[in-house]
């Protein structure tokens, strides 16, 4: 079954010619033991394209969160494989881990995950401070042109909107410039207005640095905007589709049960 | 990260505040007790240096052995008649001749004048010598024969004005003297409670029943003449039973005494603060331990952005190092506001203290500062190992339970060693035989502490039974409410033993305390009971030390009912090359108290 899956992925430009930047090979989930046990995946494997922003979509249940979880190395499959920038990363030990994640990955959260005691800025340099690199003025300085939240920058999170938290939050994932950054249903706390611009700036880091991006998502519109969509039931990729109108999407989603 | 910890404390003010005030008051208490008992050194010895000024060698009598240091027994006093000699020295320039013991200044109403247990000293002046003079005149002038002068403090206090008669008590009946003028003692603020009386030599002899007899003489060298030299040539001329040293090492050996009084004051007091450093501990891991619950997401999200274990284990105990230096600088100076007071509260019971001013001693800002800031990094350490199990996918999925630590099934078998071992200690300290006092006080201490810490790492086992017992009741009586009650305490077994813990630190304290004093009242008024036959008196002096003259015991024989009168009398002896403190009795004593009798018998004493 895993076969037909994978073969029916189409051949991808982005991954022919830089290979794949994170992938995952078989791998199943299973939490709790016996009578009890729930799988939550039961055999994923997929590819991700260098400079490519890929959608995960499925209904509550289908895995989607749970492969999230795995390819960015918060959580371990119970099988399988998961490879990130030439790395197995299921059998690292917390060093590792946490090295890999400073180097490779960024994060964006649903429910933004800013840091109180900070203001904006310190929170979008807060990664670098971390693995103690000096921050690139000129870069950060971009970035917070970027996210429209110049004139904020020493603010607090308290003293800033949702949409705007979740700006400086995608700067934060940003900064390092991660092999590959995964958001965890970015726009799912916010309304549709502000959901729009945390898209467009989602896609633009895309567009502009070449960011590698996975995107978990339950919106047909937040879908559209990737460069391929994937769908999830029941632990297992049902459908893989290259960038679509959230029509075509919603579609989709009613074909395989998404919805 | 540093900006994280430290401002993250800023962020939850009023949690950091309480978590500090717990530290704040033990440093404090230690702080202030140093300060305290420093600055009551400082006044002793000001006055033992005032006492001895411009004085280069002291004679005094020689006790034929080392007597113990209690204060009932004072050296031998010798003949007057080496003054003459001691002055007549090539390298003497001036010498005075001196007595001195407890003088019992009785007020207008007739009654002693005591200020709580502190001593009435009486001593001879002689205004002809200022060198050697420690007391200024206030007002009026100095006495001569039949006149007394007395100290400015007990005058005010009781209302003693100059030309007035006043009694005075000491080796005899009471006399009746003309108060000639007030003096003060040097530059000394308060000498505490002691009463000052100072006569000329002749009425002092005179009181003390030391005619023609001399306590100390004073001695001035002339100024080419060393210390030493000056020594040797008296050391010279000195019959056996009198001894000389020079005026600083006297000063030195006066103020032994007294320092072994704020040695106890001070072990006393350190204590208290050493248990409500104890208690801080706990309150402050306990209040670290719910901080960093409700920081979870905080902590897992540091991890997803790249933080290291070492990271936040790093950032938790910096804050508990930031609470742990303020909260000390804090205690330190809320310590010298304690010890001001403590002079107060003393004063107020009646017990007034000497004072020349606080002294803060670098010793005290070292000790209050490293035992505030190492008890509160020390307590934040298990809160800290906590935060690093917390596992990043937190920071996106509430409620990730936290992984069991490496040590964690040790637990059980830890807490249980270390009560054990606690329990041993204390047993051993209860019934050891051979231990001294201190050592006693060491093991139950140390025995006492480790079964805290064992019954509050165990504990967290038996709340969840224990909550289910008691919670049957409480769902009975407070339906939901009561169901809520027993299902929190259970919810998060250790947080309701942590926090118990404190509690049961707490009523321990009481619990010792009101053991402590019962026992020892007790313990007097059995030893008072068994030795009473019938209905019995005492008479002793107001603060219970001051020697009684022998008229007094005649005096009271005449009462008419009496049965019986003994007089006691006690004093250091050496026996078989140990001193030891002897109390004699008169032969009629088996009359009035019921001796038990190891070798010999009542008749026996009585015969003689």
């Amino acid at each position: 079954m895993t076969e037909a899956i994978t073969a029916g992925i189409p051949a991808d430009a982005a991954i022919a010619q830089h290979g794949p930047v994170v992938s995952a090979k078989d791998v199943t989930r299973r939490y709790g033991e016996g009578e009890t046990a729930v799988d939550a995946l039961r055999g994923v494997s997929l590819d991700v394209g260098k400079g490519q922003l890929t959608a995960v979509m499925g209904p509550s249940g289908s895995g989607k969160s749970t492969l999230m979880h795995i390819l960015a190395g918060l959580d371990r499959p119970t099988s399988g494989e998961v490879w990130i920038a030439g790395t197995e990363i299921s059998k690292l030990n917390d060093n590792a881990l946490t090295k890999l994640r400073r180097e490779h990955i960024g994060f964006v959260f649903q429910f933004f995950n800013l840091l109180p005691m900070l203001t904006a800025e310190e929170n979008v340099v807060l990664p670098l401070t971390i693995a103690g690199t000096k921050p690139d003025k000129a870069w950060v300085d971009d970035l917070l042109g970027r996210i429209k939240i110049a004139d904020r920058r020493r603010h607090r999170p308290a003293e800033m909107s949702g949409g705007q938290q979740q700006r400086v939050a995608i700067a934060r994932a940003l900064v390092s410039r991660p092999t590959v950054v995964f958001a965890d249903e970015p726009t799912g706390n916010l309304d549709s207005a502000t959901s729009g611009e945390i898209l467009t700036l989602v896609r633009e880091a895309v567009d502009n640095y070449g960011q590698t991006t996975v995107m978990v998502t339950h919106d047909a519109h937040a879908a559209s905007i990737a460069d391929r969509v994937l769908f999830l039931g029941d632990g297992r990729i049902v459908r893989d589709i290259g960038r679509s109108s959230p029509n075509e999407i919603l579609r989709a989603m009613e074909e395989t049960g998404s919805r | 990260m540093t900006a994280f910890a430290l401002r993250g404390l800023l962020l939850r003010k009023l949690r950091t505040v309480l978590t500090g005030v717990a530290i704040v008051l033990g440093v404090a208490m230690i702080s202030g007790t140093y300060v305290l008992t420093d600055s009551i050194s400082n006044a002793f010895s000001a006055i033992f240096t005032q006492t001895y000024r411009g004085t280069d060698a002291v004679v005094s009598g020689k006790s034929a052995f080392s007597l113990s240091n209690n204060g009932t027994t004072s050296n031998p006093s010798f003949d007057e008649s080496l003054l003459a000699k001691v002055k007549a020295l090539p390298g003497v320039d001036a010498a005075i001749g001196g007595v001195a013991g407890q003088a019992q200044l009785i007020g207008r109403n007739g009654k002693a004048i005591v200020f709580g247990g502190a001593p009435n000293l009486g001593f001879s002046v002689d205004p002809t010598q200022a060198r050697f003079n420690s007391l200024t005149l206030v007002s009026g002038r100095w006495p001569k024969t039949g006149e007394v002068v007395v100290d400015r403090q007990t005058a005010g206090k009781k209302h003693i004005a100059i030309g007035q008669q006043l009694g005075v008590q000491a080796q005899g009946p009471v006399e009746r003297l003309r108060v000639s003028g007030l003096v003060k003692f040097g530059a000394v603020g308060t000498i505490g409670g002691a009463t000052l009386a100072g006569f000329d030599l002749r009425t002092a002899q005179h009181l003390f029943a030391e005619q023609g007899k001399l306590d100390q003489i004073r001695v001035a060298g002339k100024k080419a003449v060393s210390q030493a030299k000056l020594l040797a040539e008296i050391r010279s001329i000195l019959p056996p039973e009198t001894q000389v040293r020079s005026g600083d090492k006297q000063a030195s050996s006066d103020a032994k005494d007294t320092n072994s009084f704020i040695g106890f004051l001070q072990k006393f007091l350190l204590s208290f603060g050493g248990v409500a450093l104890f208690v801080g501990a706990f309150v402050i891991a306990n209040s670290l331990s719910i901080t960093i619950a409700q920081r979870t997401r905080e902590f897992a999200t540091l991890r997803t952005i790249g933080a290291s274990r070492r990271q936040v284990l790093r950032s938790v105990i910096l804050e508990a190092l930031a609470i742990g230096v303020i909260s000390s600088v804090v205690g330190l100076f809320l310590g010298l506001a304690l010890a001001k007071g403590l002079f107060k509260l003393f004063d107020a019971v009646g017990f007034t203290l000497p004072n020349n001013g606080l002294v803060l001693h670098p010793r005290t800002v070292v000790v209050a500062l490293i035992v505030g800031i190492v008890v509160t990094v020390a307590a934040s350490l298990r809160p800290a190992f906590r935060a690093t199990r917390v596992p990043p996918i937190s920071a996106v999925r509430e409620g990730a339970p936290l992984p069991p630590g490496r040590f964690h099934r040790f637990r059980g078998v830890g807490a249980a060693a270390t009560a054990l071992l606690g329990f041993a200690a204390l047993i051993y300290g209860l019934f050891g035989s051979g231990l001294g006092t201190a050592k006693v006080l060491l093991y139950m201490g140390v025995g006492a502490l480790l079964i805290f810490v064992g019954v509050a790492l165990f504990s967290s086992r038996i709340v969840v039974p224990l909550a289910r017992a008691l919670g049957y009741p409480a769902t009975r009586i407070g339906g939901a409410a009561g169901a809520l009650a027993r299902d929190n305490a259970q919810r998060n077994p250790q947080r309701t033993a942590s926090t118990a813990a404190a509690l049961m630190i707490g009523l321990a304290l009481v619990t010792l305390v009101a053991t402590l004093a019962s026992s020892i009242i007790g313990t007097f008024n059995s030893a008072v009971d068994d030795l009473a036959r019938g209905q019995f008196y005492a008479i002793t002096a107001q603060n219970n030390f001051s020697p009684i003259p022998v008229s007094a015991a005649r005096a009271a024989a005449k009462t008419p009912g009496l049965s019986g009168i003994a007089s006691v009398r006690a004093g250091d002896a050496q026996v078989f090359g140990h001193t030891h403190q002897l109390t004699a009795v008169d032969p009629t004593i088996g009359k009035i108290l019921t001796l038990k009798w190891k070798h010999g018998s009542q008749a026996a004493a009585s015969r003689s």
